[in-house]
């Protein structure tokens, strides 16, 4: 049964994220974190650099969060349930994309579901924000700094995640 | 499954053999950095200008196509491009071969995570990281704003949602669907502005 749910709910964020990978983390948040309580948002912290630091879309975080909650075969749940959407679209689209493309109510669609995106991704930072405060200034240091290295250089963020997995194994406060 | 192969091997000479499909996908999924739109052109170079496999303008109608469905843009562009070369098994084989070494390496990092779960420095580890997505995410819809709230309206919607969310919490999907089903019927392109 949970399996069944797992899928039906990767599938349901599948189905909804748009405009790149990052669309995912407020929505897979908002199911898994804070609506079923599945996953820790520690556990879910250290997923988001899993999906930064393999190849590929960040979406394959939930291979990570699937086998967090049932094992391998939660993992290959999460992870069909999350593409089949795109899947099926695009086999979808591949057919009548010409009528659809300039259909008005598609455009309709994209019009709104931008800005949905774009307040989901400035409120999911809040939340974030909130845990960041707890460490103190190195959090906001942290953060700033990131914000400042992906606004202005072409840096990949991987190589900040790395960083800080690299400080954290080899942290021992005393 | 296969007739379809056969049928139209005459019209197209440099039609690939699933084997082909399934390898070039898999050498692109093994890359890492740059992004989706790298992984664009490093698809770009090899099925349209090495191999020839596709037409320019169906490679970019795929990418098109890719902006219009949900999910990652690489990801339905490896599908499209994968329909068009083999048809329905064609592209699951694409969408497979994309996935699988990402989804690979995930579990070993899974593994990873067991054995340093309980070490001292996590919880900072994880704030850190945190932090990093933090600054990630807003400098994304800084860099994409024109995406995201080109229009009055956009800006508008935008801020009542953010307004919603951060005071009622309300579940991140059930906002997606209300956002698409009024967007539907009363934003069409020519009330946007």
């Amino acid at each position: 049964m949970k399996l069944l749910q797992l899928f039906l709910e990767t599938f349901m964020v599948g189905a909804f994220t748009y405009g790149g990978g990052y669309a995912i983390i407020p929505v897979l948040k908002s199911e898994l974190v804070d609506k079923l309580r599945w996953v820790s948002s520690k556990d879910f912290g250290f997923a988001i650099a899993v999906g930064q630091l393999t190849p590929g879309p960040l979406s394959i975080l939930v291979a990570f969060l699937g086998w967090k909650i049932a094992g391998l075969a939660g993992a290959i749940v999460a992870t069909v349930g999350l593409f089949l959407p795109a899947f099926l679209a695009v086999l979808l689209l591949a057919r009548f994309y010409s009528v659809l493309r300039s259909h008005p109510r598609v455009q309709g669609i994209m019009n709104a579901i931008y800005p949905a995106i774009g307040a989901l991704l400035i409120s999911v930072t809040i939340d974030f924000g909130k845990e960041i405060s707890a460490s103190g200034w190195i959090g906001w240091l942290v953060g700033i700094g990131s914000f400042a290295l992906m606004t202005f250089t072409s840096l990949s963020p991987a190589w900040l995640f790395g960083a800080c997995i690299i400080f954290g194994v080899a942290w021992h406060p005393k | 499954m296969f007739s379809h192969d056969v049928k139209t091997q005459g019209v197209d000479e440099k039609r690939p053999s699933h084997l082909d499909v399934f390898l070039l996908f898999l050498k692109i999924g093994c890359l890492g950095f740059g992004g989706p739109y790298a992984l664009l052109t490093y698809l770009e170079k090899e099925i349209v200008e090495k191999k020839k496999w596709l037409a320019s303008e169906v490679f970019w109608e795929g990418v098109a196509i890719g902006q219009l469905t949900p999910g990652p843009i690489y990801f339905a562009t490896a599908v499209f491009c994968g329909y068009r070369l083999l048809g329905s098994f064609g592209a699951m084989n694409a969408a497979l071969a994309s996935i699988l070494p990402a989804f690979i390496l995930t579990l070993i990092l899974g593994y990873f995570y067991l054995y340093i779960q309980h070490l001292p420095g996590l919880q900072i580890t994880i704030t850190l990281l945190l932090a990093v997505v933090a600054g990630l995410l807003i400098s994304i819809v800084w860099k994409d704003r024109n995406k995201f709230f080109k229009t009055k309206i956009q800006r508008l919607i935008g801020f009542l949602i953010l307004i919603i969310l951060v005071f009622f919490h309300v579940n991140a999907i059930l906002v997606l669907v209300s956002a698409a089903i009024l967007g539907a019927f009363f934003l069409g392109p020519e009330k946007s502005t």
